[in-house]
């Protein structure tokens, strides 16, 4: 594993890069790129920005017109400014997912199907998947910022921090100040002290030869990376504010630290809000332009932030926004909506390309089925499912989605050639 | 078992060593006395043994049913059980259905939710360690017009509670509400509720999943190409006549139609006269809502009253507790590590269906003491980890009077437990995260303890009676030495030499803080406990 320093002096040299013809940008190879992940908890209105069908059947609401952003045909509305800029400028950089079909309406298990493609979360999520690929480079490969974690056997690799900061808390020992019984922790040389003995020991019990069964390898295993990572993760976040809030401005500068630092290859951020709209529908379109008030400083930030390649954050750096679950087209008899099957992901960066919309919902916000082969629509063809979405993203990511997940259903079309 | 489909492939694949690929793996012999007696400890009352446990079992192995049977009438028998089912119900760390602000105000107890949580979330888990403390059968949680309540729960809800009592108490609510035990409790309808438009299907998942083992949402839903689905009315169309909808709907929503008298309205639930009450006059809203009669799985029901005797009846009860106990127990899921259970279920049969037999089945399993090379270790949850350093240094993480490693508001999730919601299931390996809080845990523990034992010399909790903390390697190293062995085998239950290298090793830690302390004996101590509370086999057992 790189130490901070070596993270930080040679961090440029991790990666080859090499120029893309007529774009200025660096690429990076696959195996470098890194991911943001952006969460929308709670499901949000495809109909609102994503489903560009005015054919009748959907609950519009005031001021919803069609709008063409190149290669995308969207919904706008003078009161979503920020929503029309954000598509006005990046269109060329983002595709959308549409119709992506998630096979469930309940929040946890739509999180775990997006995510993993399994209800239950047996397999490890997309980020932990990615992040374990590439363990040996990163002191934790996925920070989880806010969102959601399935990490599964990969738990080790991954960092959640917490609601209202508790991993600031537990890495600068503030925790201990602030319990009804408080003792002042170690001093840093103490921890050190301690700290290299845990280590020790941790890797002495992952290599005590009675280990003969697999479970005793693989927990003895992940306890010594764990309490690896754990001092390197210390060390390396040092000068870290990590506790910084729950708004995507907040979040925003963090997740780029940790990209560009080397500190973690993944990172999931979550947007605030109350999306899950069951009474009233109408905070949906002021939640829409807070999110891509959001993504729109997401762009500036991986844009202005540098990479670890020579370029910046934005030409190795892979970001995907989603909400776990779509909502109905008709308004229900309490003026809200309620759960649906149906939803959309945004992705750009890195590999991705933009300007396109994948699939796409039909009159009654049904997803469109797609001949897989070419990305077209085609009406015998397969439903955008969450296998599709996580396939991508590892092949994006240089890993063998065959080999990961069973069978290889990457979108090729959502790859820049 | 949610994936029945799993087993009946497994059945046709041949049974071959990759099919089964523990059967590959060399089989251990069972595990050594003292690491079977600490995880028996630990799985029935969350402490590690004693030094004094230790010695008898090393000196007769034989002894150890007879501990079991300790463990079995301890006290922390029944805390255990509530630990490991509050994580089939996440009442404990989950969000609730209800608002709790009001009852921030003076008048009405000026608690907090964190604070409130403390208490309702307990009221189903405490039903259930009563039953286990009075050797009554496990049916009875459902069954009967009683509950378990403390000072607090009495002062909010209509509860004959005795006067001038505190503590948890057996007790009855005084309201209208049908005698169904656990099903007609505050404390699982105020954790478990559904949108207004689910109608309580979220319920009435809740009851198949924690009773039944049977989990609706773990189904998928089949692709429903349809293009009638654009209002309210189309929907509850659907839900009775679409085959993709009815698989589900059918046996849910009659399930669902049982739970109107804890219906409350959008607004109502922030009101503590709404929420804290039974409304019998709401027990029939389905006939608006739905219009589907209350049933259980086919057989008519004339709601809540009869619900309890249906799930007592229904085969799948015992067989779901067997199960929930022998998962949570063994932290394995029984569709991924398939075990022959008979032996556990035929001493849930023979004992009348009560819950300490059961843990004494699993405890005693051939593949539970190590036949079986898939159960060779575990990891610890959250609720172990504090319960074994409390129990060892005296030191509970508290703020507010809520254990911070157990608490949605504090840990848990970072220490790898779940809260059913934003993380699903608890981690199966160590993190990042629960390394940390290992450690800080570790350090307030171990600091506790050597200050309360210094300062306590007739009353030590953790070190020797003659130990007087003036020692050093230089003068005493072979007191000191002794102490540490000694110190090893509590924590870790495990035997070293006194000249091995574990002793040695943290001698030298001993030696190097006090050095960076100004010769601190209270510092160097305190690193040598807090290096063995965080040692790796205090969450690996």
């Amino acid at each position: 594993m790189f130490t901070r320093r070596q993270l930080l002096t040679g961090g440029a040299a991790l990666g080859g890069s090499l120029l893309v013809p007529g774009t200025g940008r660096a690429a990076v190879a696959p195996r470098d790129r890194k991911f943001l992940f952006v969460w929308v908890p709670g499901g949000w209105d495809p109909t609102k920005v994503f489903a560009s069908s005015f054919a009748g059947t959907y609950d519009r609401a005031p001021g919803d017109e069609p709008a063409t952003y190149g290669g995308l045909r969207l919904v706008a509305n003078a009161e979503r400014p920020a929503v029309d800029r954000f598509f006005s400028q990046h269109h060329r950089r983002v595709a959308t997912l549409d119709g992506m079909l998630i096979r469930s309406i309940n929040h946890p298990i739509c999180r775990n199907l997006w995510m993993t493609d399994s209800p239950n979360a047996n397999r490890p999520d997309w980020p932990s998947t990615i992040g374990h690929a590439s363990a040996e480079r990163y002191a934790v490969p996925h920070v989880l910022v806010q969102g959601f974690s399935m990490a599964g056997e990969y738990s080790a690799y991954t960092c959640l921090s917490g609601t209202s900061g508790q991993l600031d808390e537990l890495l600068d020992g503030d925790a201990a100040a602030t319990s009804d019984l408080p003792y002042e922790p170690p001093t840093r040389k103490v921890e050190g002290l301690i700290d290299a003995l845990v280590a020790a020991r941790s890797a002495a019990r992952a290599e005590d030869p009675a280990n003969t069964s697999a479970i005793a390898k693989h927990l003895t295993g992940s306890y010594r990376e764990a309490a690896q990572r754990v001092i390197d993760f210390k060390d390396q976040t040092r000068t870290l504010e990590l506790s910084v809030g729950t708004s995507l401005l907040q979040q925003i500068p963090l997740a780029m630290k940790l990209l560009s630092n080397g500190v973690a290859r993944c990172v999931s951020i979550a947007a605030p809000g109350d999306w899950d709209t069951h009474i009233d529908n109408q905070p949906q379109g002021a939640l829409f332009d807070g999110l891509f008030t959001g993504l729109n400083a997401l762009m500036v930030a991986l844009d202005a932030t540098p990479g670890t390649a020579g370029g910046s954050l934005a030409d190795e750096t892979v970001v995907c926004a989603f909400s776990e679950m779509g909502r109905t087209p008709y308004l229900n008899s309490t003026g809200g909506k309620d759960h649906w099957m149906y939803s959309t992901a945004l992705m750009w960066g890195a590999g991705v390309e933009g300007n396109q919309q994948i699939a796409g919902f039909d009159d009654y916000l049904n997803g469109v089925p797609i001949d897989l082969a070419s990305g077209e629509p085609f009406a015998r063809g397969v439903a955008l499912t969450p296998d599709i979405f996580g396939s991508t993203l590892l092949t994006l990511a240089g890993l063998d989605a065959g080999l990961e997940l069973g069978a290889d259903t990457t979108l090729r079309r959502l790859l820049a050639t | 078992m949610t994936r029945p489909w799993l087993a009946l492939g497994l059945l046709f694949a041949g049974c071959d060593d990759t099919t089964f690929p523990h059967l590959s793996e060399p089989a251990p012999a069972t595990l050594a006395p003292d690491r079977l007696l600490a995880r028996i400890s630990l799985d029935l009352r969350g402490v590690r043994p004693t030094l004094e446990e230790l010695d008898a079992v090393e000196r007769d192995p034989a002894l150890l049913d007879d501990l079991v049977e300790r463990f079995l009438a301890d006290e922390l028998f029944l805390r255990r059980l509530e630990d490991l089912y509050s994580e089939v119900m996440y009442t404990r760390s989950g969000d609730y259905y209800v608002y709790f602000d009001l009852y921030a105000q003076e008048e009405l107890g000026g608690r907090t939710e964190d604070e409130l949580v403390g208490h309702v979330g307990e009221e189903p888990l405490r039903m259930l360690s009563w039953l286990a403390a009075n050797d009554r059968p496990v049916e009875e949680w459902v069954l009967g017009g009683w509950t378990m309540a403390d000072e607090v729960l009495a002062s909010i809800w209509p509860l004959d509670y005795p006067a001038g009592a505190t503590g948890w108490q057996r007790v009855s609510y005084t309201d209208a509400r049908p005698p169904v035990g656990v099903l007609s409790t505050n404390g699982l309808w105020w954790f478990r509720g559904s949108m207004e438009n689910n109608r309580n299907r979220g319920r009435a998942n809740y009851v198949s999943r924690v009773f039944l083992c049977d989990d609706y949402l773990e189904r998928e839903v089949p692709f429903v190409s349809s293009t009638v689905l654009d209002s309210d009315d189309a929907v509850g169309d659907a839900i009775k006549t679409n085959p993709g909808c009815v698989a589900c709907h059918d046996s849910l929503d009659p399930l669902a139609s049982h739970f109107y008298g804890y219906w409350w309205f959008f607004h109502d639930k922030a009101l503590p006269d709404q929420i804290s009450t039974y409304h019998p006059e709401r027990e029939t809203l389905w006939r608006d809502l739905t219009g589907v009669a209350p049933a259980y799985f086919g057989q008519p029901s004339g709601g809540l009253a009869d619900l309890g005797g249906f799930v007592a009846e229904d085969p799948r009860y015992g067989a779901c507790f067997v199960q929930n106990v022998w998962e949570k127990t063994t932290r394995t899921d029984v569709d991924d590590v398939p075990v022959d259970l008979g032996s556990v279920r035929n001493a849930f049969e023979a004992s009348g269906h009560r819950i300490p037999d059961v843990f004494r089945a699993v405890v005693s399993h051939p593949a539970y003491r190590g036949a079986d090379p898939r159960l060779d270790l575990k990891m610890a949850t959250p609720d172990l980890l504090s319960s074994q350093i409390e129990d060892l240094t005296g030191y509970r993480w508290d703020r507010n009077e809520r254990d911070l490693v157990t608490s949605a508001s504090g840990y848990v999730l970072l220490a790898g437990g779940a809260d059913g919601d934003r993380v699903t299931g608890s981690a199966p390996t160590a993190t990042v995260t629960s390394v940390l809080v290992q450690q800080r845990l570790a350090e307030s523990a171990a600091a506790h303890v050597v200050l309360h034992d210094q300062a306590s010399p007739g009353a030590r909790t953790l070190f020797d009676a003659d130990l007087t903390f003036t020692e050093t390697p230089a003068t005493d190293r072979d007191r000191m030495a002794a102490q540490i062995a000694r110190l090893h085998r509590r924590i870790l239950s495990r035997t070293v030499a006194v000249d091995g290298p574990e002793v040695e090793s943290l001698l030298g830690l001993w030696t190097a803080v006090a050095d960076a302390s100004a010769q601190d004996e209270v510092a160097a101590w305190s690193a040598v406990v807090t290096a063995l509370l965080r040692d790796p086999d205090l969450v690996m057992y």
